[in-house]
């Protein structure tokens, strides 16, 4: 079933679990008013994902939601952040949730939306070096909490 | 560190499963940037990881106005599309992700050089699977896939090159052919997992997939 990545997807593009569970079911009925468009039954989990994240902006555009303080989520007790007794994986969670949205989103683009690094680039308007290159960074981040050297970085 | 391992990095940080052939041809030659390459691979499973919160934490949607409308249009999107056979089959949906997966690393049909044997069995010892390798394996990597590492071959065969996954906990019950995105491919069941074998556009012959089943083990 798709709906599940369609909630995390959200989740981690809005950092808010109501706003996440919105945006899903925005885009459950914006896919199936355009279901002509879907050409190609495979072609499915980016359509959607590609919703959601279009659904997730005009959320915030209509409704002028104030943007999400990472200190706040954390202070919220958001159960979608609660632990899984796994040190590791929590202070990963929090690095991924503490990422710029401009390397944040490409990466659970990629990672968890499955999408190439061009179909990215469409996505978000980017040239496909520039989506490489924050995909880059966003792992070069990560690296260090999980315990590893970072790479060189131009930055 | 050289300008290239620089580049060879930030290539491998921006996509580590869609390495362009420069990029491989300088892991072959440099064990550091190998050494880096292995380490974002195991960094972006554990990303994988974080990222597929369990659900439980997420409340289920309540049928009552337009959430009632999004919950119908769920289930109404899940039986149109089940024509296409994406949505309500858990076994099918394993087919549409080893397309997507097999995609995502494109540039894997295009490798031509032989992959010294080391290689493979150190990809074999990453997902804890045995496999006798009997073709020329042109592309192996241990794959992020479903929470797990799983191996993922081209192999050169008598009819062209042929991706296989090696699928050791995702079991299925009966051999399920499909053909998506203009791959075609077959998964079948392999004791308590499964093996995908896939072409881009022709026919898996049965007798080398079969042949496939019968070389590994969990």
């Amino acid at each position: 079933m798709l709906r599940p990545d369609l909630v995390r997807f959200a989740f981690w593009l809005a950092r808010d679990r109501a706003v996440a569970e919105d945006v899903v079911q925005e885009t459950l009925i914006r896919a199936w008013k355009s279901r002509e468009e879907l050409k190609d039954p495979g072609a499915a989990r980016p359509w959607l994902f590609t919703i959601v994240r279009r659904e997730h902006a005009r959320l915030y555009e209509r409704k002028r939601l104030p943007t999400v303080d990472v200190e706040q989520v954390e202070a919220l007790g958001d159960p979608a952040l609660a632990s899984d007794g796994d040190a590791g994986l929590d202070d990963l969670r929090r690095a991924i949730m503490q990422l710029p949205d401009e390397y944040r989103e490409p990466l659970v683009m990629q990672v968890l939306g499955g999408l190439t690094t061009a179909e990215i680039a469409r996505e978000l308007d980017l040239t496909q070096p520039t989506v490489l290159t924050r995909l880059f960074r966003a792992r070069n981040r990560l690296r260090v909490i999980y315990g590893l050297e970072p790479a060189e970085d131009a930055e | 560190m050289s300008t290239d391992c620089r580049h060879v990095r930030v290539a491998i940080g921006g996509d580590p499963h869609d390495l362009a052939p420069d990029v491989k041809a300088h892991l072959a030659t440099c064990a550091g940037c190998t050494r880096f390459a292995q380490e974002t691979l195991t960094l972006d499973l554990r990303v994988a990881d974080a990222l597929s919160l369990p659900l439980t934490r997420f409340r289920k949607p309540a049928v009552v106005s337009r959430r009632g409308l999004a919950l119908a249009a769920s289930v109404v999107l899940a039986v149109t599309f089940g024509a296409g056979l994406w949505l309500i089959s858990a076994q099918s949906a394993l087919a549409g992700e080893v397309v997507e997966h097999v995609k995502h690393e494109s540039g894997s049909w295009s490798a031509h050089d032989v992959v010294p044997a080391s290689e493979v069995a150190d990809v074999l010892r990453q997902a804890g699977v045995k496999f006798d390798m009997s073709m020329p394996v042109v592309y192996a990597m241990a794959c992020p896939f479903r929470g797990r590492l799983v191996p993922h071959f081209v192999v050169q065969t008598a009819s062209g090159p042929m991706t296989v996954m090696l699928l050791a906990h995702e079991k299925v019950s009966k051999r399920e052919e499909f053909s998506e995105n203009g791959y075609r491919g077959v998964l079948l069941p392999a004791g308590a997992g499964s093996v995908a074998v896939l072409t881009q556009g022709a026919n898996v012959p049965e007798a080398i997939a079969d042949g496939m089943v019968n070389r590994v083990r969990w």
